[in-house]
């Protein structure tokens, strides 16, 4: 798969912003926007935006009327902003109305309802579309991404700065839990970390084995497609048994914090995990190396050294990069999983959410879970297009104009 | 100069290379050539390491390749290979930068041999240099390749079927291109090859092999003349006697031809009485085309004549093949054809009977 490689929008150039404002309209002006509960435990009441904020529904109507207008005329150059401005306001009208809605009733819990996600994630998805169709140059997409991002994120800090979003519960769960949360989402970036830098190297190694000989790649692909297999959930448990009887028979093992559950088997299997895509990459990587130019870089005197550094690593580390993306975007997801088995972070508040019944907690462990993923993939991403030496950027430009 | 003596090189059960002897003398052109399979491409690679012998030794000026080591020697020695192998993520003038920088040269020292390599294969630096390799044809990469070959100067070079992926129009120019690099610069050259026609255009000595062994080793006229036996007869075809005429050159076979310029009395020419042709020539000595007074009549006007002729259908620059004068002789069912230099200005003539003096193999040039 070529990242950005130009498509035309999958449903013609009109039906899908039509689909999707249809939607978010509806979304936004039937299913309830905030939901509104007497107590923690009581059932709640839903408040359509048009109750909560007519005038920012009307806004909102009006955008989308708006955006799929834009996509009538080729190029669509407004439809990416008009999408971040239905995100922003949609943003803007949950922060306005949350304090009023709310009434300084502390016990009263007043979160967020489908009308607002829906509406939100429609207003993603357009963006996407209408980013991805036209004719614009990748590095113009990715100041678009930039750009678009920061403003969100920035009217976000505006938002929470000014206390607008006090009311909401799931901040009051945050301010709840606040030095709880801090440590989980350190817990849960350093497991990420070392499970990438530990998969990294495993990974890099079995590629680079399996790029030269078919027994060290059939060998090595075999052991990490069988841990594939598994479920993660399935693994974390199998790792259970072996390492609590090697904690059992070896004290210094259980001192150095190995035991059967917590950080130690989460680490074992998500570092097997991110292994996978980071060999398949780095193999690739190596085996897409012109043997050509291999056997012209030996026959010009380059040695062993000197050819990896000089060849093979420069045509090579922007596909293992692309591999090590997709590991970490996983570990990051996995890492959710792990709370199972004790190893801590975010999954720690998804799970106790989901068994409490306590949809604002469960959010607290998502949102931040989903965040730190798109984090990875832009930056990523955009480290991979870094990589890619011009060379091998201006082919890819050539055969796409057809040369 | 490069000696094999008593090489071998077996790849597990393979023979590839059997019990060979040859010696390829310093400045000359030196072709192998046979079917594939016939262990060419071994034989190169032995010359810089790139494959050891399992038997016996090659020597350079006498010292034997093991004592050399492996990478110090490549760098002394151009390679050229027929997929090219400039690295996709270096420009051009970076590629053909490589094997000075390896070396250590000075900077600004690279910067300068790099923009005279690339000018050596006629391509403009200014214009190439920043290139990538995936914007050339397949032709100007291999000019590349022999420009990043060349860079550090090296006396030997070892080109593994350099144009055979090039399509023939290509092909045709770069071996010119190449032989008259190769007139210039005088470098010990071991060219492989599976294709006869390449081989007889540009060897000054052809080693034929077969399976692994060498069956003939010889000029190529020497080789077209007395083949060593039916396979190399074969080998080189049934138009062994056309081959013979690819490799002599118009300029030693052609003859003083008779011509008038076009601003004397042309009329008079044709009727004079006189019997025979003459090539008309300008004022610069430009061949402007020809009267034949058993074709032309008195009554015509010659100025008119030549207007309607198409000579330069017919001329031969004095660098072409006879071979290509025989084609182009029968393509005009012309007997005699006018041969001109560069600036298409007359030099002589050149008729069906100079080729077949030429074809006979016991012919000798005036």
């Amino acid at each position: 798969m070529t990242e950005g490689e130009e498509r035309p929008s999958p449903f013609g150039s009109i039906l899908a912003p039509a689909a999707l404002a249809a939607a978010g309209l509806a979304s936004a002006a039937f299913l309830p926007f905030f939901d509104l509960r007497p107590n923690r435990i009581a059932q709640g009441r839903g408040i359509p935006l048009g109750e909560a904020e007519p005038l920012a529904l009307a806004a909102v109507a009006a955008l989308w009327l708006l955006l799929v207008l834009s996509g009538i005329k080729p190029g669509r150059r407004s439809g990416a902003a008009l999408a971040v401005a239905i995100a922003a306001l949609a943003l803007a009208a949950a922060g306005l109305a949350a304090p009023r809605l709310a009434g300084g009733d502390l016990v009263a819990r007043l979160s967020l309802g489908p009308g607002f996600w829906l509406l939100e994630l429609t207003a993603y998805a357009s963006y996407v579309i209408a980013l991805r169709s036209g004719r614009r140059s990748e590095e113009k997409r990715w100041a678009w991404s930039l750009g678009s991002s920061s403003f969100i994120i920035l009217l976000l800090a505006i938002l929470f700065a000014s206390g607008s979003l006090d009311a909401l519960s799931i901040t009051r769960e945050w301010s709840a839990q606040r030095t709880v949360f801090a440590a989980e989402m350190k817990r849960h970036i350093a497991l990420t970390t070392e499970a990438l830098v530990a998969g990294g190297i495993l990974g890099a190694g079995i590629g680079a084995a399996a790029a030269r000989g078919k027994t060290a790649r059939s060998a090595g692909f075999f052991f990490l497609n069988i841990f594939q297999t598994i479920p993660s959930l399935a693994l974390f448990g199998l790792l259970v048994i072996p390492l609590a009887a090697l904690a059992d028979r070896f004290p210094l093992l259980r001192a150095w914090g190995i035991g059967g559950i917590g950080a130690a088997p989460a680490l074992i299997a998500l570092s097997i995990y991110a292994a996978l895509p980071i060999a398949r990459n780095t193999c690739a990587g190596l085996e897409g190396v012109p043997p050509a130019a291999l056997d012209a870089g030996r026959g010009m005197g380059m040695g062993k050294v000197q050819l990896f550094l000089r060849v093979e690593l420069p045509l090579a580390l922007p596909v293992a990069v692309a591999g090590f993306r997709t590991a970490a975007v996983q570990a990051i997801g996995n890492v959710a999983i792990a709370a199972l088995i004790g190893a801590g972070g975010m999954g720690v508040f998804i799970f106790q959410g989901l068994g409490q019944f306590a949809l604002d907690m469960v959010l607290m462990g998502t949102l931040p879970v989903i965040a730190m993923a798109l984090v990875a993939d832009a930056g990523l991403g955009a480290l991979a297009r870094v990589l890619t030496p011009r060379g091998l950027r201006v082919a890819v430009a050539s055969a796409e104009s057809g040369r | 100069m490069i000696r094999f003596e008593g090489v071998g090189r077996s790849f597990g059960d393979v023979r590839a290379v059997n019990g060979l002897d040859l010696e390829i003398p310093e400045r000359e052109l030196c072709v192998l050539v046979g079917p594939s399979g016939a262990g060419k491409s071994t034989i190169l690679r032995m010359i810089n390491r790139l494959v050891e012998p399992t038997e016996g030794r090659v020597a350079l000026d006498g010292r034997d390749l093991r004592s050399i080591g492996a990478e110090t020697l490549r760098r002394g020695i151009g390679y050229v290979i027929q997929g090219v192998g400039l690295f996709p993520h270096l420009t051009v003038s970076a590629n053909v930068s490589v094997v000075p920088e390896l070396l250590g040269w000075p900077r600004a020292r690279i910067a300068g041999r790099s923009r005279e390599m690339l000018e050596l294969v006629g391509l403009d630096p200014d214009r190439y240099g920043p290139r990538y390799p995936s914007q050339l044809s397949g032709g100007e990469a291999q000019r590349v390749g022999v420009a990043r070959a060349l860079a550090s100067d090296p006396p030997i070079l070892l080109m593994d079927e350099p144009f055979s992926a090039v399509d023939p129009v290509n092909r045709l120019r770069l071996q010119n291109e190449f032989l008259s690099i190769q007139r210039r610069l005088r470098k010990t050259v071991v060219f492989v090859t599976h294709d006869v026609d390449e081989a007889i255009r540009l060897a000054d000595r052809i080693a034929v092999l077969r399976a692994g062994s060498l069956v003939q080793y010889d000029e190529p006229e020497a080789i077209l003349d007395r083949p060593a036996d039916a396979f190399i007869a074969g080998f080189l075809g049934a138009d062994r006697a056309l081959k013979r005429l690819s490799r002599r050159t118009i300029r030693d076979w052609m003859r003083p031809a008779a011509s008038a310029r076009v601003d004397s009395d042309l009329a008079e020419l044709l009727c004079g009485g006189g019997q025979g042709y003459w090539w008309i020539v300008d004022g610069d000595g430009r061949l402007l085309g020809c009267l034949d007074s058993t074709l032309a009549g008195c009554s015509e006007d010659p100025r008119e004549i030549i207007a309607s002729q198409r000579i330069e259908d017919m001329a031969m620059n004095h660098d072409a093949s006879l071979k290509d004068a025989l084609s182009v002789m029968l393509g005009s069912s012309a007997r005699t054809i006018p041969v001109v230099d560069g600036a298409f200005r007359l030099v002589g003539e050149i008729g069906l009977d100079d080729v077949e003096r030429a074809a006979d193999h016991g012919g000798k040039p005036k």
